[in-house]
């Protein structure tokens, strides 16, 4: 009766589909938005946010191949935490990767109006319509289909390269002057607001299951990924600024904030409008894939804490007709319109990259949980190096890079906490009375206190 | 002198269509194994599905499995999840079968369609047919499409086939054989196996080619009405997981 899943991605498999899960809005739309708080080290800040994003990435695959039954964020840190935890957890990443699908759709209707002779007053239409079809298809359930994806990364990688390459020819040096236009207070903010850029590597332990030799292949598909798509970004982002005047990017966009459609600015000075064209279609392939990746992953989160206990059951119920978790898809369908309507577009990437920020940093401190609580149950088949020094930092450099976002970001963050709070306190306590490894832990403590004063 | 076989009978659930009854009456004296693969969309995590659907599933497994005497149902598997393929082939390796039934529609087993093409699995599956020509008294045609790149001539291997099957206690008289030349192999296949009630093949080594455009098996059994049984050699646990990198069934991203 087992249906376990045999190992068979490979090193390149490995990376492929980290690198896959990485391209979209981080680097078609984020990038103006980055130069605007950090000038010219926006390119900087690229490579800051990868070193942060590596701790949480190293630490899910470990506790990936200890916990086979499929799962995510929220799993781990429930099952180390406790469902307190759990469901800050749950909730946090599903906004994170709600708001980021939101983000990548307005880019996407951004990118689809350079093809179209409309009003750019339309991107919010565009966008709603388009989040209106992907929630659709969710529900009607799409087949499986790795093969398109990995052709969608190499004509995504193929497109950035060429970008890239052909950019070598026309950037102006004198753009990059002044370098650190902001401070480096400017570039830490600029990091934390090109998070999400990252996040998808984490996609890896999803699949460290089936990933052979993991003790060997899965710190180097994360490094190996990490390192390309670092490289990558510098590039690509090098390019963005080299190629435009840095105040037509920071204010072309949508009612005269950062452009959306940063890439695509770039490459109408360099190949002029057939450029425009391909840039637009490569960055619409791209970002609705990532749409559509985020939309179905989401959904995951409710339709688990449903099965915990930790949300209503009928979250979890998956539809007779069309054999999907319908109502967990709707519910999510309907958070990801909602925002798409009336939170503005530069607050989404925000509020995305806080909470992603948020959840990232206890996963590290999930990781120090298992380690320390020494479960029988919790037998990892895969180490992450370096323990703890780099949970440490990837904690600590998160909830560095937190601060520096801003009051909007921070209190979202603070919401998620005290609404996640309130939430497991009226709704998933009378509930449940699992307690995670950190449970182990405390309850370790209490029998090895000496009984004092009573 | 018969290798013994086993057979893996998949069905695609919910709503799967029954194995014809005449194909499990020939298999009564062959062990079967029946895999329920019930299809997921992957907007559905497989045990979600499982804890929600499991108990119909069984119940639909069970109908199905009816028609194979009790004795010969040796395992019965149900998988919920998305790679089909994947599955069957998994399934295939940690049950040792090796033999596959392909599903079809098919009213009486008169003529089988016994396609060659050269010696891989060449004994396996003789012996296969010859098991199932002594329960049934159906007549066999061995083919042979001739490639430029034949190490024997298609003469050649005909005759010998036909000389196992007469060994393994067939009448010589039910045996025909049919050689064609040039042409798409698969094609062929297809066309003149039109005629026949059931088809036993062999399943070939993947090549480069197949993994892009399909093994030849996967193409004849997906254009062909009729059921076909697709004999392979059965392989260990790892060595089948390189063959069928292309398809892999991920968890998403959360």
């Amino acid at each position: 009766m087992s249906d376990d899943l045999e190992r068979d991605l490979g090193l390149y498999a490995t990376v492929t589909i980290s690198m896959g899960a990485m391209i979209g809005s981080g680097i078609f739309v984020l990038p103006a938005l980055g130069l605007k708080k950090a000038g010219p080290a926006v390119i900087l800040a690229y490579i800051l946010a990868g070193l942060v994003v590596l701790p949480a990435a190293l630490s899910k695959a470990e506790m990936a191949t200890a916990m086979p039954e499929s799962g995510g964020t929220y799993l781990y840190i429930d099952r180390a935490m406790g469902p307190l935890f759990g469901t800050i957890a749950g909730i946090g990443a599903w906004f994170s990767l709600v708001f980021k699908s939101s983000f990548a759709l307005v880019g996407l209707g951004a990118y689809l109006l350079l093809l179209v002779p409309l009003s750019g007053g339309l991107v919010k239409a565009v966008a709603l319509g388009l989040a209106a079809l992907i929630v659709v298809l969710n529900v009607v359930g799409t087949e499986q289909s790795g093969k398109a994806q990995s052709i969608i990364v190499t004509a995504v990688v193929l497109a950035l390269a060429a970008y890239v390459i052909n950019s070598g020819f026309a950037v102006e040096p004198t753009r990059f002057q002044p370098f650190v236009s902001k401070g480096s207070g400017g570039i830490v903010t600029a990091a934390a607001f090109v998070f999400v850029s990252y996040a998808g590597v984490t996609k890896i332990a999803s699949v460290a299951e089936e990933v052979e030799d993991p003790g060997r292949n899965l710190p180097r598909g994360i490094l190996i990924s990490m390192g390309v798509m670092m490289l990558l970004y510098t590039l690509v982002v090098g390019a963005v600024v080299g190629l435009n005047d840095a105040k037509s990017l920071t204010t072309g966009g949508p009612t005269g904030g950062p452009s959306l459609t940063p890439m695509a600015d770039g490459a109408a000075g360099l190949f002029g409008g057939v450029g425009v064209v391909a840039v637009s279609l490569v960055a619409i392939l791209a970002l609705t894939s990532m749409a559509n990746a985020g939309v179905l992953a989401s959904s995951r989160f409710p339709l688990a804490m449903s099965r915990d206990s930790l949300a209503p059951g009928r979250l979890a119920r998956v539809s007779e007709r069309f054999k999907t978790p319908l109502n967990a898809i709707a519910l999510t369908g309907a958070l990801l319109i909602g925002l798409i309507a009336f939170v503005p577009v530069v607050e989404l990437a925000k509020l995305a990259s806080a909470f992603q920020i948020l959840v990232f940093s206890i996963i590290n401190v999930a990781l120090v949980v298992f380690r320390e609580s020494g479960v029988d149950s919790y037998q990892p088949s895969f180490r992450a190096p370096g323990y703890p020094f780099v949970q440490v930092v990837g904690l600590v450099g998160g909830l560095a890079l937190l601060t520096q976002m801003g009051t909007f970001p921070i209190l979202g963050a603070a919401g998620i906490i005290v609404g996640g709070v309130a939430w497991y306190l009226l709704y998933g306590r009378p509930r449940t009375d699992r307690t995670g490894a950190l449970g182990a832990i405390l309850a370790r403590r209490r029998d090895e206190e000496p009984v004092s004063s009573d | 002198m018969t290798t013994s076989h086993k057979i893996l009978v998949p069905f695609e659930l919910p709503d799967a269509d029954p194995v014809p009854p005449v194909i499990a009456e020939l298999l009564d004296s062959i062990e079967v194994v029946v895999l329920g693969h019930y299809g997921l969309p992957e907007q559905t995590p497989p045990s979600t599905a499982r804890d929600q659907f499991e108990t119909g599933a069984r119940a639909e497994l069970e109908t199905l499995a009816r028609p194979f005497e009790d004795t010969t149902v040796s395992t019965t598997r149900l998988v919920f999840g998305r790679a089909r393929d994947k599955t069957i082939d998994r399934v295939a390796v940690e049950e040792g079968c090796d033999v596959i039934l392909t599903p079809g529609r098919v009213g009486a087993v008169e003529r089988l369609f016994v396609p060659l093409r050269g010696e891989a699995n060449f004994d396996r599956i003789l012996s296969f047919v010859g098991e199932l020509l002594t329960t049934n008294d159906a007549s066999v045609t061995l083919f042979h499409a001739d490639v430029e790149s034949d190490r024997r001539p298609g003469e050649e291997l005909l005759a010998d086939a036909t000389d196992r099957l007469v060994e393994a206690g067939v009448d010589a008289d039910r045996i025909g054989r049919e050689l064609a030349e040039g042409a798409d192999a698969s094609q062929s296949i297809v066309d003149i196996g039109a005629a026949y009630d059931l088809m036993i093949l062999g399943e070939t080594e993947p090549s480069l080619r197949d993994r892009i455009l399909g093994a030849v098996p996967a193409q004849v059994t997906s254009d062909t009405d009729d059921p076909a049984f697709v004999v392979r050699e059965p392989r260990r646990r790892g060595v089948v997981s390189q063959a069928i990198c292309a398809t892999t069934d991920l968890e998403e991203h959360r």
